[in-house]
């Protein structure tokens, strides 16, 4: 399984994971579970895999009116495979414990396009949004989880917005119809994103029952229940049909 | 015509279809307003004193990406008719040629907008903060396309034996023709230049086919994230080959009066505040026709002699965003059309041979509540008061809401 997304504790292994994107993600997400569990933690592994094909129709870069104003390419999404914006995730007792202090993500927006088109954090975390292009952007959010709007922002100016409820962010650019990404919070620090391939890797789970999770933003799969041991390693699998 | 000409577009997407993906979006805006005692849709938007429930538009937007740079666009939107009656018209429809050279080279060919100044590039309703349009693209001067200069003897806004009137920039500045468009160094500079079939005040190029072709165009520079300067320019031929139009032929055919237009364009925008401001001066080189009770050429002005009819155009607006409460915003606009004076040329005119201004000055400020209920759904509430340069002022004034829905 060449380039497997772990999750491996207080370090992340994100080998084989190229884009600058995924890196700013990954370090996102650094964890601190309990000494307990990184010593007698399991491990739950497997592939996601999108049987139903999400077809997104580009949008044509022409249009005439200001919503889309940019003379070239417009681009759907971060080009990440879709099913790397896939989000697997665990709920059960005792991970909402888990520290989540002093967490720091990092929302870019590049080519008039948002760097990662899925950014899952937890509860508690700060993203600071960056505009890395030489136009404005004016990033806000009506969601119920998190009303914001950070305004126009000069480039490299980054703007701190913390998240302190669980639930799906929609973020969009006032300026540029076409862009929009989702901040995923979520209760605990047990997630990862799956590679290129769909396979990911989980590791460090204190023993116990979770039910685990896989988040697309358009698809759905069914939850798996699971039970992990100490050192045990679980493969779970999911479908999008 | 029309029919056939949707039908067309209609094939065309269906052709497009085999090879591309298509996108299809639209905006519906819906709106209850009430104007005063004088209200009139060339002057103020609004039919009549009464409170009016009125679907404002519908538009629908195609986009299909048939190859690798080349995309056809098209907008369909609703008209309004008779009653309540609605009509489909087909305001856009173009093909691109998108990266020839890079960024500094895109072609654009068919019924697109026309690149003076920026108005028409934020009309639609979630991109214009207000609930108006400026005065320049709808408000009915004292030029009508089918004689020039009308002595309206008082009488303003009437329609006339001799048709509409024109305002400085068709409503909704879709025109047809062929566009060049890029930019250079960064978007430091940016051009847009078009041959079109028809003028800036005017969309109607089916009655002036043989004549010139007319040319728009922006030039701006972007020299910093928050900043744009532009200069638009629109050259020509604004009178269609009517009745009274028919007795320019022999003495100074309808394509030499032209419309010449000039403007400048500003944008400054940072954080909550945005600034828009645009300055337009506008000249008509248009002929006086009396004609006689048999219709026959009596007397005018024409050539040479012909009238220059200037006016100068101001619009501002401004937008703050409200920092602590996402999705709601407050935003004005001041707008002014001044006209210039002419020598009086009606010889049955009790100030024939004196200066007198062609047309008169109108001027508007309009404010505006906005708040944002979803990333789709804007509700506007807007007041807007309308001063003409005439005695007693007519009662023009607009209240209205409107909500708009992009899908």
């Amino acid at each position: 399984m060449k380039g497997i997304a772990r999750m491996t504790g207080p370090q992340l292994d994100f080998s084989g994971l190229k884009s600058l994107a995924v890196a700013c993600l990954l370090l996102s997400v650094t964890v601190e579970p309990t000494a307990n569990a990184q010593e007698n933690g399991g491990t739950i592994r497997g592939r996601v895999s999108l049987s139903a094909q999400v077809q997104v129709a580009p949008r044509a870069a022409t249009s005439r009116y200001r919503s889309a104003v940019t003379s070239g390419t417009v681009k759907a999404g971060d080009e990440k495979p879709d099913v790397a914006n896939v989000v697997v995730y665990l709920v059960g007792a005792g991970l909402d414990k888990m520290s989540a202090k002093g967490e720091v993500a990092i929302l870019d927006q590049r080519d008039a396009t948002f760097i990662p088109h899925v950014l899952p954090v937890v509860k508690g975390t700060q993203v600071r949004i960056v505009n890395r292009d030489k136009t404005y952007h004016n990033v806000f959010s009506l969601s119920k989880v998190k009303k914001f709007n950070i305004g126009r922002r000069p480039t490299g100016e980054e703007v701190p917005v913390e998240f302190d409820k669980s639930g799906e962010v929609q973020v969009f650019c006032d300026i540029h119809s076409n862009m929009s990404a989702i901040i995923l919070v979520l209760d605990n620090p047990m997630f990862v994103q799956p590679n290129d391939e769909g396979f990911f890797e989980m590791k460090n789970i204190p023993p116990g029952d979770y039910t685990v999770n896989a988040w697309h933003e358009r698809l759905n799969s069914s939850p798996k229940q699971v039970t992990i041991g100490r050192g045990e390693t679980v493969t779970v699998n999911f479908d999008f049909q | 015509m029309k029919r056939l000409l949707l039908f067309l577009s209609f094939l065309l997407f269906a052709a497009a279809l085999a090879h591309a993906q298509i996108s299809i979006s639209g905006i519906y805006t819906f709106e209850i307003k009430k104007g005063g005692k004088d209200s009139k849709p060339k002057v103020n938007k609004v039919d009549n004193e009464f409170l009016q429930f009125n679907i404002r538009n519908l538009q629908l937007f195609l986009d299909a990406s048939v190859a690798d740079d080349i995309s056809l666009s098209a907008k369909l939107a609703s008209t309004k008719r008779v009653g309540d009656a609605i009509g489909v018209d087909l305001e856009l429809a173009y093909v691109t040629f998108s990266n020839i050279a890079g960024r500094a080279l895109n072609i654009s060919a068919g019924k697109t907008l026309t690149p003076f100044g920026t108005y028409t590039r934020r009309q639609l309703s979630p991109d214009n903060p207000l609930i108006g349009t400026p005065l320049f693209f709808y408000y009915s001067t004292n030029v009508s396309p089918a004689s020039g200069y009308l002595d309206s003897a008082g009488v303003i806004w009437a329609e006339t034996a001799y048709g509409g009137r024109l305002s400085t920039v068709y409503y909704g500045g879709y025109y047809t023709g062929l566009e060049v468009f890029g930019s250079f160094a960064d978007e430091l500079l940016l051009y847009d230049l078009a041959v079109m079939n028809a003028p800036l005040s005017s969309p109607n190029p089916g009655l002036n086919l043989d004549k010139e072709p007319a040319f728009h165009g922006r030039i701006a520079v972007h020299p910093a994230i928050w900043g744009t300067l532009g200069v638009s320019f629109a050259s020509g031929s604004f009178l269609e080959r009517g009745m009274t139009n028919s007795f320019l032929d022999w003495k100074w055919s309808v394509e030499n009066y032209k419309q010449r237009t000039i403007g400048i364009d500003v944008n400054l925008n940072h954080t909550y505040y945005e600034i828009n401001a645009e300055y337009i001066v506008n000249n008509f080189h248009s002929p006086f026709i009396v004609p006689d009770s048999a219709w026959n050429y009596k007397s005018g002005l024409t050539g040479s002699s012909a009238l220059d009819l200037e006016s100068n155009e101001l619009l501002v607006d401004v937008k703050i965003d409200a920092p602590f409460y996402p999705g709601l915003y407050l935003a004005a606009r001041y707008n002014a059309v001044m006209f210039g004076s002419i020598t009086d040329p009606d010889l049955e005119s009790s100030t024939f041979g004196k200066s007198i201004p062609w047309d008169r000055d109108v001027q508007r400020f309009e404010v505006a509540i906005g708040y944002k209920v979803a990333r789709s759904v804007l509700v506007k509430l807007g007041y807007q008061w309308t001063k003409v340069d005439v005695i007693p002022r007519p009662q023009l004034d607009v209240a209205a809401a409107q909500v708009s829905v992009s899908f």
